[in-house]
């Protein structure tokens, strides 16, 4: 609705759609750099785009998904730009083969080390990109198929690499595995 | 035969299954509903995945801070800026407004990173004093649950309700996160406040009852003593909680971001939940039966060794007392010890002598 008011120069439904949207955006750009004022920045210029383009933009009944998927475009060209690449922010620029070969790595190492930790120890200690899919599909109930479009990825990988996250959180869950 | 495990991950990657799950308004509620009542197994099985599904975006949600509401504010104030609300044809200073935006910023980044790294120290903190590990509660019965939290506290559980906290409830505070709607009656303890959290407000609390809502519609609804309620992320510094007292309605009002307090005049319903809560009284019972019912109490897995404790007989009263009391009580009665870990309780000793 708002989307759709915002469209037809509605600057109160910009602002609603600001609201609504600016926390889970910044929860999910903190997933992907560390730094919060890199990810205020690209929410400023996104929505600064968004309404100066908003003739432009297609109807969408999910404009969160939009306003995720952009912000990681954004965030990743202005990660790219930096001159300096810290550790995790690799895995957003490089091929998927390489990252998946390092999480596979560092999985088996963590397993070695990791016995009763807590979930919360267990999801920070995920690898980058699985903590982003995590956190898409769980927390803001993206899609898979939509996470693989985000991600650029094909869907099976995303599967692959949630299945991996999974697998290194089970030790994390309170609850218990039914038998039969 | 595909494992437990197995299926779990298969409906873990299912969008389908994990729509229904955080999706109150899901298309696929229908044939969750059909699919869990066909057989005990997958009722099992999604019970399993949902407290899954649940527990993560529960870390992920106490894992990250929201952005401070002033912070919010301010940036929506430099996109209003930034897309030329004085209209086209003045010029404007260009150079001087980057620079101000570039002060701006910083100062608002500065602010939001203190946030964060507080809240990192607390976990480390939360860490380094061995905390006893997170319990989960869920109310996935049609009708209300009433149960006692390890500190004695009595809540009641609406359908859907779900709380965490520690499995022992140590530390300075004591802790509760929430989602869905409870009625809680605390036992007081000033030296160990008592914390709800909810998406949006934090209820602190000394010792009262009272109901609190929590997801859509967010309110704390006071019975008896009284409660302050703030935001969170708020500065109470700069605004103080609204303090609310008996038969005095909070809620947070969504367009305003902002507590609104007014008297109510309902009765809280799941209050009467509570007197389904019994104290149980064991006279010279044997240790299973005892440890069996504390069990249920407080929905902790207790383990020990029948055998060696077979000729273990106590008497005791089960009421507002805490987990930790009367473990206390128990084992020191039969020269037990007991430890803690994600898996429950284990009591552990050399049994007793047959005549005593």
């Amino acid at each position: 609705m708002d989307w759709i008011r915002m469209k037809s120069g509605d600057l109160s439904a910009f602002e609603r759609l600001y609201r609504a949207h600016v926390q889970p955006m910044m929860r999910y750009g903190l997933k992907i750099t560390d730094d919060p004022a890199l990810v205020q920045d690209c929410i400023q210029d996104l929505f600064e785009e968004t309404w100066k383009n908003r003739q432009h933009l297609s109807d969408t009944p999910y404009p969160k998904y939009y306003l995720l998927r952009a912000l990681r475009n954004k965030l990743s060209k202005a990660l790219s730009k930096q001159s300096f690449v810290r550790n995790g922010e690799l895995n957003l620029a490089s091929g998927e083969l390489l990252s998946g070969y390092v999480e596979l790595e560092i999985v088996a190492r963590e397993t070695e080390n990791l016995n009763r930790e807590t979930l919360r120890h267990l999801l920070d200690e995920l690898p980058r990109r699985q903590q982003e899919a995590i956190h898409l599909r769980f927390y803001h109930n993206v899609s898979y198929e939509n996470i693989a479009e985000m991600m650029d990825m094909n869907y099976q990988s995303v599967l692959n690499l949630v299945q991996r996250a999974l697998k290194a959180l089970r030790k994390g869950f309170s609850v218990k595995v039914p038998r039969r | 035969m595909p494992s437990s495990e197995d299926k779990l991950e298969s409906l873990l990657l299912d969008n389908r299954f994990v729509d229904w799950v955080l999706n109150p308004g899901s298309r696929y509620a229908s044939y969750w509903e059909s699919w869990t009542a066909e057989r005990e197994e997958n009722a099992a099985l999604a019970a399993c995945a949902r407290a899954m599904v649940l527990e993560i975006g529960m870390e992920e949600e106490y894992g990250g801070e929201d952005m401070p509401a002033g912070e919010v504010d301010a940036l929506f104030g430099k996109i209003r800026e930034g897309i030329g609300e004085r209209g086209p044809h003045r010029m404007r200073p260009l150079r001087w407004i980057a620079v101000a935006a570039a002060v701006a910023l910083l100062v608002a980044a500065s602010g939001w990173m203190f946030f964060r790294g507080e809240s990192k120290q607390r976990e480390v903190a939360a860490v380094a004093e061995g905390r006893s590990p997170e319990v989960v509660r869920f109310n996935g019965n049609s009708g209300s649950q009433a149960l006692f939290l390890p500190d004695g506290s009595r809540v009641v559980l609406g359908k859907g309700a779900r709380i965490a906290y520690n499995l022992l409830m140590d530390g300075s505070k004591r802790e509760v996160k929430l989602t869905g709607e409870a009625f809680f009656d605390v036992v007081p303890n000033p030296q160990q406040p008592f914390y709800i959290y909810t998406d949006k407000m934090v209820v602190k609390v000394l010792g009262t009852s009272f109901r609190v809502k929590a997801g859509a519609e967010e309110s704390v609804a006071v019975s008896t003593g009284k409660v302050s309620v703030y935001l969170k992320g708020q500065d109470l510094e700069q605004r103080a909680a609204s303090i609310v007292m008996p038969r005095q309605l909070c809620r947070y009002e969504a367009a305003l971001q902002e507590l609104v307090t007014e008297d109510f005049g309902g009765n809280l319903v799941q209050e009467a939940e509570l007197a389904k809560l019994k104290t149980l009284v064991f006279e010279e019972a044997p240790l299973a039966e005892v440890l069996r019912a504390l069990e249920t109490h407080y929905a902790i897995p207790i383990t020990f060794d029948t055998d060696t404790f077979k000729n273990c007989y106590i008497t005791l009263t089960l009421g507002n007392e805490s987990l930790e009391e009367i473990l206390k009580v128990i084992t020191r009665t039969i020269d037990a010890s007991y430890t803690l870990s994600t898996y429950g309780i284990r009591v552990e000793g050399n049994g007793c002598q047959n005549e005593q």
